[in-house]
């Protein structure tokens, strides 16, 4: 019997022991730095995310207060975890009146000639508050005031104002800008010109509140309806804490000199609102050159309220 | 010799490792740029900000007067334009939106050479005028005897003062009073002030007895501005003495001086000057003096005519007039600090009302600030 003898390619027992020790190297070193560098990339995500929450609430804040106007009664209630005011929504320039006054027109918030009269943050519903400066009866500026007409109506004005010589005949004509017509009976007053400034402001609550485990910054707004419920804004934050401790959400109020006043009193005097925002991750972190444990963070943001006295 | 094959798994190993790593390391990378991203956006943002704000100060601050009498209703000024030590640019543009209503819009860019235009902030705030109330019944109001003789008179009528016709409409106005006095016994008119008032006293009455002008606070208190403020408030002061001013211009622009008090005829560039002059003692205004704005005497006024003045002159103690020529559009007040003399208007002397032509002098005359409560908008 003839015994063909082949040559077959294959391991030696040493080799593959060998491979397979060194695979074992090369596989444990590579899931170490993978699992390494998935911690880090949670953990770095986490403190982004964190610090635009942090970034996020500061700003809204910061955008619907500013304009805020204390003197003017906006401010309605503030404690150090809530607010409850008059948000302002936007401005304008009036020109023209409904019949009977009960109600105005306004400037097209751009016009042809290239400038503008004002911004709508938001289309004015019913139940927002419009405000109209009345000049009073005489040109000091002492009895200057601005008259308050709850909106009843919105609509639009084409052409807007075609007497007015705050727009172009032709080249504005076909613009549309926002009518507004004020309740039965009400009306502007004799001390409303041409020309007033205008101002829109709706009801609305910031409010530190928890929801599903968790604390938020949350918004709930007035309309016709009456309050809608409170929506996150931002969050989560730390948990709330008494005054002086590391609360997720906190309002210091201070008077135009710098005092601090307390949440019941001094309201016409608001010139200062400090917010302070903290959050904390729920998840242990591990992060190079970082302390492994929860993530701590805070940012606090001072806003000088622009139309103080 | 026959190459051996060898197969394994390190090689595809290591490479899909290499691969993993990389993918993790791109989304470090892309969050981290991110982060850098979201934080130079909120840099920009406080860039452009701060950039709107500081035009919209400078534009209020470095305001010239002449120029906001200037606008017509629903006319724009030429923007201002700044750009700051951090490269942001800002425009900021005045807008006359009413009689005593303005409006400034500044756009503050943070990198303006980019394009499209990087973060942009758009802020406003309403003005008015601060303008002092000289709301006295009369053309001529004042506080002890008042004589109008000669061929002078005194009119309560709304008149247009010539030059003014392109920027005065006409008619509208209710006519005042020609003269009101704390009594009309105090007033007479004609050839050594014998006669009645008519033809030389007109207006609606021609003579009005009057508490106001007998009322000190009259002639020291014009709405919520004291006389006091208008001595820190007048661009020009000077001590008592006699002066000629005249409208002055340097290359077709008014050159404002302590002798140039506007023009009242509207013939060159100084038509828009109404500057608050303060004269400290007795002035005495020569023959050729061209003058309009607010003119606030300590002691007692003499218009040697040929005078011409639009506005309002308000005298601690009397006004004088003689000569031919002198001609006074506004209203006049007059305290009379010293009961011994009076006001005389002599001459062919007319003193008339001009609601339009007072209304701009009073509003170029005063500095636009922020109307209260609410002048401040963040449009955006």
């Amino acid at each position: 019997m003839l015994i063909e003898l082949r040559s077959r390619a294959g391991f030696t027992l040493i080799e593959l022991l060998v491979t397979l020790a060194v695979g074992s190297i090369v596989a444990g070193s590579v899931a170490g730095i993978l699992l390494r560098q998935q911690r880090t990339h949670i953990g770095l995500s986490a403190i982004v995310e964190r610090r635009t929450q942090l970034r996020h609430a500061t700003n809204i804040l910061e955008a619907a207060v500013r304009d805020a106007a204390p003197a003017e009664g906006d401010v309605v209630a503030r404690s150090d975890s809530s607010l409850d005011f008059l948000a302002p929504l936007g401005a304008g320039v009036m020109c023209d009146t409904l019949p009977a006054r009960a109600g105005v027109v306004l400037a097209p918030d751009s016009v042809s000639a290239g400038y503008s009269f004002g911004f709508q943050r938001d289309t004015p519903r019913a139940g927002d508050v419009l405000f109209v400066l009345s000049e009073g009866p005489s040109d000091a500026g002492s009895d200057d005031a601005w008259e308050s007409h709850v909106v009843a109506g919105v609509g639009r004005s084409i052409p807007p104002c075609p007497a007015s010589p705050l727009l172009h005949p032709v080249l504005d004509a076909g613009r549309a800008e926002l009518s507004i017509a004020f309740a039965a009976g009400d009306a502007l007053g004799a001390g409303v010109r041409m020309g007033a400034p205008v101002r829109f402001a709706r009801r609305a609550r910031f409010r530190f509140y928890r929801s599903g485990g968790d604390w938020w910054l949350g918004r709930s707004d007035l309309g016709a309806a009456g309050w809608a419920s409170v929506q996150p804004v931002s969050g989560p934050y730390r948990s709330y804490a008494v005054p002086g401790g590391p609360t997720g959400i906190a309002f210091a109020w201070f008077d135009t000199a710098g005092i601090a006043l307390p949440p019941l009193s001094g309201a016409a005097t608001l010139g200062r609102l400090t917010i302070t925002a903290r959050t904390r991750t729920t998840r242990s972190l591990a992060v190079p050159g970082m302390r492994r444990g929860p993530y701590d963070d805070s940012l606090a943001m001072h806003i000088a309220l622009r139309n103080v006295p | 010799m026959r190459p051996i094959d060898r197969r394994g798994f390190v090689l595809p190993l290591t490479l899909a490792a290499l691969m993993l790593v990389g993918i993790l390391v791109t989304g470090l990378a892309l969050t981290a740029r991110a982060e850098v991203r979201e934080g130079a956006d909120a840099m920009d943002a406080q860039r452009a900000a701060s950039a709107a704000r500081l035009g919209l100060l400078n534009t209020l601050l470095t305001w010239n007067r002449d120029r906001h009498a200037a606008l017509a209703v629903g006319a724009a000024a030429v923007p201002d334009t700044l750009v700051t030590a951090g490269g942001a640019l800002v425009e900021s543009r005045l807008v006359r939106t009413g009689r005593n209503a303005w409006w400034i819009e500044s756009i503050g860019m943070a990198h303006p050479a980019q394009q499209p235009l990087g973060v942009i902030e758009r802020i406003g705030v309403s003005l008015r005028a601060d303008l002092p109330v000289i709301s006295t019944p009369a053309v001529l109001t004042v506080r002890g005897p008042a004589e109008v003789r000669g061929f002078a008179a005194v009119s309560g009528t709304d008149g247009i003062p010539a030059g003014w016709s392109g920027v005065c409409p006409v008619g509208g106005v209710p006519d005042i009073a020609g003269v009101a006095a704390p009594d009309t016994a105090l007033v007479c008119g004609g050839a050594g002030c014998a006669s009645s008032s008519a033809p030389w006293i007109s207006g609606t009455p021609a003579e009005l007895e009057s508490a106001v002008a007998a009322d000190p606070r009259t002639y020291d208190t014009f709405g919520d501005l004291g006389v006091a403020v208008m001595h820190q408030r007048a661009d020009i002061t000077l001590p008592g003495g006699t002066y000629t001013p005249a409208p002055a211009a340097t290359g077709g622009a008014c050159t404002h001086g302590t002798l140039n008090w506007g023009d009242p005829a509207r013939a060159g560039p100084c038509a828009d000057h109404y500057p608050v002059v303060h004269i400290t003692g007795n002035v005495t205004l020569d023959a050729g003096s061209a003058g309009q704005g607010i003119l606030v005497v300590d002691g007692s006024v003499v218009l040697d005519g040929p005078v011409t003045f639009v506005g309002v002159i308000i005298a601690g103690d009397d006004i004088v007039t003689s000569g031919p020529g002198v001609r006074v559009w506004g209203r006049v007040l007059a305290a009379n600090i010293d009961p011994v003399s009076s006001t005389r208007i002599d001459g062919d002397a007319r003193l008339q009302f001009a609601a339009c032509a007072l209304d701009r002098a009073l509003i170029g005359a005063s500095p636009l600030v922020p109307v209260r409560g609410r002048p401040w908008v963040t449009l955006r």
